[in-house]
């Protein structure tokens, strides 16, 4: 007799990362960090698909002068300028976290491996990644209002 | 390929995606900060310009380089949520083999028009 495929329940109770991207919007014990996980993954496919329009958009070059003034001529506009900003802001986020994420790959601040005895303390719960969480975080805003004053009060 | 070397590659990749993308946002982006100075944004992708760095051999290298780093980047961290999502069932292969021939598509394509347009630029 063939086996019952379990239930997409059951499976949640066994794998609770099916949840799928509801599962990254919150759950228990969500913290600062999972927050900004979500959003590192978002910004990654946010570039991504720009990263796709932008190679299309640019490849126009092969195509002679008038091609390139078409598609740059596509690509002006309040609403674009606004977007490009956008645009920097998140691949901004993303190489900040991401340069968070190396030092955490490369187990910077976490402190040597220890038996996990209960009350639990979790390797991001030290000071330098929390120092670290903090500076990107500082680096982001910094960047934010430089980016801004750049864009739209000195005009790219 | 081992999912260690991959990994490896990954981090290689995001490491020199920081270095081109800061390169890329102030050459492009900045008004502050312009790379080269005295120019302005919209003189830097005027089709001349555009045309007098392409052929600069260094420009037309490091943008297929940059593209090849960059499609790497995203496809293989988009390919660890698919992962994530469909525990290694079929229908996830089949994202993650249709991803692989989107990005080998942008790949081809990219590259085509940096080479077209650096040949075009050499040769007059």
């Amino acid at each position: 007799m063939a086996r019952r495929k379990p239930g997409r329940r059951s499976l949640l109770k066994t794998y609770p990362n099916l949840e799928g991207v509801v599962g990254w919007a919150g759950s228990i014990g969500f913290n600062l960090e999972r927050y900004l996980y979500t959003l590192h993954r978002v910004t990654g496919y946010i570039m991504f698909i720009y990263l796709l329009l932008h190679v299309f958009v640019t490849s126009s070059r092969a195509f002679g002068p008038e091609a390139w003034a078409a598609a740059m001529g596509s690509l002006s506009g309040p609403l674009f300028h606004i977007g490009e900003f956008i645009l920097f802001l998140v691949v901004l986020f993303h190489g900040a976290n991401g340069i968070r994420l190396f030092l955490a790959e490369l187990g910077l601040g976490l402190g040597r491996p220890a038996r996990p005895v209960y009350p639990y303390r979790p390797a991001f719960r030290r000071l330098l990644p929390k120092v670290i969480l903090y500076i990107i975080l500082a680096i982001w805003v910094i960047f934010f209002a430089l980016g801004y004053y750049d864009w739209f009060l000195l005009g790219v | 390929m081992r999912e260690s070397t991959l990994w490896l590659a990954f981090m290689i990749s995001a490491i020199l995606l920081i270095g081109f993308g800061a390169y890329h946002i102030l050459y492009f982006g900045s008004a502050m900060l312009s790379i080269p100075p005295g120019q302005t944004y919209h003189e830097k992708i005027s089709y001349e310009l555009v045309h007098e760095r392409a052929k600069s051999l260094f420009f037309t290298v490091m943008y297929v380089v940059f593209l090849a780093v960059a499609l790497y980047h995203a496809t293989y961290g988009i390919r660890s949520s698919i992962l994530e999502f469909t525990s290694g069932s079929r229908k996830g292969k089949v994202a993650v083999l249709v991803l692989a021939a989107i990005a080998i598509l942008a790949f081809i394509y990219g590259c085509y028009a940096v080479i077209v347009t650096h040949l075009m630029a050499v040769g007059g």
